[in-house]
């Protein structure tokens, strides 16, 4: 669980900035926010809501920060289950968090260069933007210039607009599942060894997440303080599997 | 109980009696380090750090928006050569760094005594100043670095008011050059005025013309302003007394950190990869075509060629082309490998300026003692020697160059932009900043510019201010009547 409150700062500080990644999104404690508050640029949109396009078919983006997210978890859990039968024991461990959003340098480079399936609308024809274009009468009307995918996607998640670049880290996790069975102990005994077992083990096994780079569970090294919230085209993380043999003597 | 008092008593006097009272200062001195800080000590770093921010500055910005450079291939619509002005781009952050320094030199300078650190303190804090007020208009100045007392949400001054202030420093730091002292502790890289030829200081010398030549093209630049700061008849005390007002009047004057090649100061560029420095933007066409058209030598030294049937030739692509256009690699002129290690690439201020800036007043009817004419040609002559190029023979003479005094006022004040326009390569946003006050050159608008895009007037400020400094942000955005690219800074409207 985790909750936090921001009342107030000291005396001449409007907000603590607690991490900036350049001008394209910070994290920052303001007073009436939370802890970690995600900040950065988005769309202009209309006052219905829609996103605003130029003439030239390509959003708008505003020059005016938001809050598109928090960098902490609202709670985190993980479940536990071990099954015994004869010689065998199997165990079984999910975790979880639910909360909490991340800037994600991936998504944005992986998107502007068209390496991911949102990227395929348009490929082929061009692709008219969903939003609407203030025309000369001061009117809102829907936009209709078509535009090469290759120029909308790179301008629709460029690495200033956060709103696209910030998503839910919300993710359940098989982190581990282990099966073991544990050898006679009459055979054993003849041999001095008191027990024994072999075991085959696998972790990080699967994933359930919405979260569109590699791994919710990530963040950066700001300057060796690990901080959460923005990730920085990091790695993915691997998948482990091995066989455990243990014997006690 | 009592026993427990009795210890507490007895830790008391022991620690009392062991505490030190009166070399607490001394033990704590550490005598191996300085205590304090030497003004020449900051004043060389400093000098290479800030023309870094401004030569790198003019490159990734002026550049690609006064149609110098493009970038090979732009599809996300975006970039300064189609006039978007992405918020806080320019040398806000690094330039208030460096103000903390300047800063630094003044007040130590003052505690010593030393009026030429002091001078040269004034002229880097109203050169710096100058570049951002321009930039975005209204700027935190009279409260700014000021965040060792406390204050971390500076009030932005108008930009009226530092000028005003500008000026005044301007004229203390003339007053205050004395060319009959070295500078005591060193550390000037620019002029090198760490010691005396003979019982004078040349480099102090020049540190004054620069100082004045500074003033001079800021009250250009205010001119249209003229009843509020007295542009006019303060250009005319400078003109009329040279003696004390004395203004580049040679190439050896220039303002420019020459790169020595030496660890740590190297051209910034001098260790650039390809990708980086030549494979992703070309000149443009307008840039190379007029050079081509006038056989300009100066091509040498920027560009490189490409070869079309065998003729090694200097091409240039368009600016703000449509996002379908994208350049083959190395198929354009781009920059040349020269310049990632030439010495004079640190440029602050050029003497071609100051001819360029009295052609024009001489056009306007000042008394310069020459003819606007003359200031031009030197103006040409002193870019030719700047970099490193001789004069052809003819050059002057020849169609697109020649000076055509007959024409009327505003086609000779084009010539005189237009070549201004190819002085001004390199030194940090003056030919955007001069473009915004006199409309030239003339740059014709790309077919792929949004119809909306309005060539800019100015950077919106940084986005962080919004966090950091939001009461100040807004109370500027308020007198400046907006915060985009379209609003008119106070000397431009």
């Amino acid at each position: 669980m985790n909750r936090s409150y921001v009342k107030e700062l000291a005396a001449g500080v409007p907000t603590q900035v607690i991490y900036a990644h350049n001008t394209n999104v910070t994290i920052e404690a303001r007073p009436g926010g939370r802890m970690g508050d995600l900040y950065g640029a988005g769309f202009v949109r209309s006052p219905d809501g829609q996103v605003v396009y130029n003439s030239a078919g390509l959003p708008i983006l505003s020059s005016q920060t938001q809050k598109w997210g928090n960098a902490f978890a609202d709670w985190k859990a993980g479940l536990l289950n071990e099954f015994t039968y004869k010689n065998i024991r199997a165990s079984i461990l999910f975790d979880g968090q639910k909360g909490g959003s991340m800037f994600s340098q991936t998504s944005h480079k992986s998107n502007t260069l068209g390496k991911t399936k949102v990227t395929l609308p348009g490929r082929d024809q061009g692709i008219v933007g969903q939003g609407v274009v203030l025309d000369a009468t001061g009117k809102y009307v829907p936009n209709t210039v078509r535009v090469p995918a290759a120029t909308y996607y790179d301008n629709y998640y460029q690495i200033l607009n956060a709103e696209v670049n910030v998503h839910d880290c919300s993710f359940i996790k098989l982190r581990e599942a282990r099966i073991e069975y544990g050898l006679k102990r009459s055979i054993l005994e003849k041999i001095g060894v008191r027990q024994t077992s072999i075991a085959l083990y696998g972790r990080d096994l699967f994933d359930w997440t919405s979260f569109p780079a590699f791994d919710p569970e990530g963040g950066n090294l700001n300057n060796g303080t690990l901080t959460p919230g923005v990730e920085l085209t990091q790695f993915p993380s691997t998948r482990s599997m091995g066989v455990n043999l243990t014997l006690k003597f | 109980m009592f026993t427990h008092k009795k210890v507490f008593i007895f830790l008391l006097i022991v620690i009392g009696a062991t505490s030190c009272s009166k070399s607490f200062q001394e033990l704590n001195t550490d005598p191996n380090r300085p205590k304090d800080v030497t003004p020449g000590v900051i004043l060389g770093q400093m000098q290479y750090r800030i023309v870094n921010a401004s030569v790198t500055a003019s490159r990734n910005f002026t550049n690609e928006l006064m149609q110098v450079d493009a970038p090979r291939s732009s599809p996300d619509g975006q970039g300064l050569h189609r006039y978007v002005v992405n918020p806080g781009s320019g040398v806000w952050s690094n330039f208030y760094g460096f103000i903390n320094d300047i800063n630094a030199i003044y007040s130590i300078a003052d505690r010593q005594g030393e009026a030429n650190y002091k001078a040269i303190a004034l002229v880097y804090k109203s050169w710096a100043y100058s570049i951002l007020t321009d930039l975005y208009g209204d700027v935190p100045y009279s409260e700014a670095t000021s965040g060792t007392s406390g204050n971390f949400t500076p009030a932005f001054d108008k930009q009226k008011d530092i000028y005003t202030q500008i000026f005044k420093d301007l004229d203390t730091a003339n007053a205050l050059f004395n060319d009959t002292k070295a500078l005591t502790y060193g550390g000037d890289q620019v002029y090198n005025a760490n010691a005396l030829t003979g019982t004078k200081n040349t480099g102090i010398q020049k540190w004054k013309k620069f100082c004045n030549s500074l003033k001079l093209r800021l009250l250009l630049r205010t001119l249209k302003r003229d009843a509020e700061v007295n542009a006019s008849s303060r250009i005319l005390t400078i003109l009329a007394d040279t003696a004390k007002y004395p203004v580049f009047s040679s190439n050896a004057d220039e303002a420019i950190f020459r790169y020595p090649g030496t660890t740590p100061y190297f051209n910034p560029y001098y260790n650039a990869r390809p990708s980086d420095w030549n494979q992703g933007n070309y000149y443009t066409k307008f840039f190379i075509n007029n050079l081509n058209a006038w056989a300009d030598p100066r091509r040498t030294v920027w560009a490189t060629t490409v070869n079309v049937g065998g003729v090694a030739t200097y091409r240039g692509i368009e600016s703000g082309y449509p996002v379908s256009t994208e350049y083959v690699v190395d198929q354009n002129s781009s920059y040349s490998n020269t310049l990632k290690t030439l010495p004079q690439l640190g440029v602050m201020m050029t003497y071609a300026e100051v001819e360029f800036i009295k052609a024009e007043l001489a056009l306007k009817g000042y008394a310069t003692g020459k003819t606007a004419r003359q200031h031009y040609e030197n103006g040409i002559t002193a870019s030719m020697v700047q970099w490193g190029v001789a004069l052809p023979a003819g050059y002057l003479q020849q169609p697109g160059v020649v000076y055509n005094a007959s024409a009327s006022a505003a086609d000779q004040l084009a010539q005189i932009m237009l070549q201004k326009y190819y002085a001004f390569v390199w030194v940090d946003y003056q030919s955007w900043f001069e473009k915004r006050r006199t409309g030239l050159p003339v740059l014709a608008r790309g077919s792929g510019i949004p119809a909306e895009n309005q060539f800019p007037w100015r950077v919106p400020y940084p986005t962080y201010l919004q966090s950091l400094n939001p009461a100040g942000l807004a109370a500027a955005k308020a007198s400046m009547g907006g915060d985009n690219s379209n609003v008119k800074v106070w000397w431009d409207q």
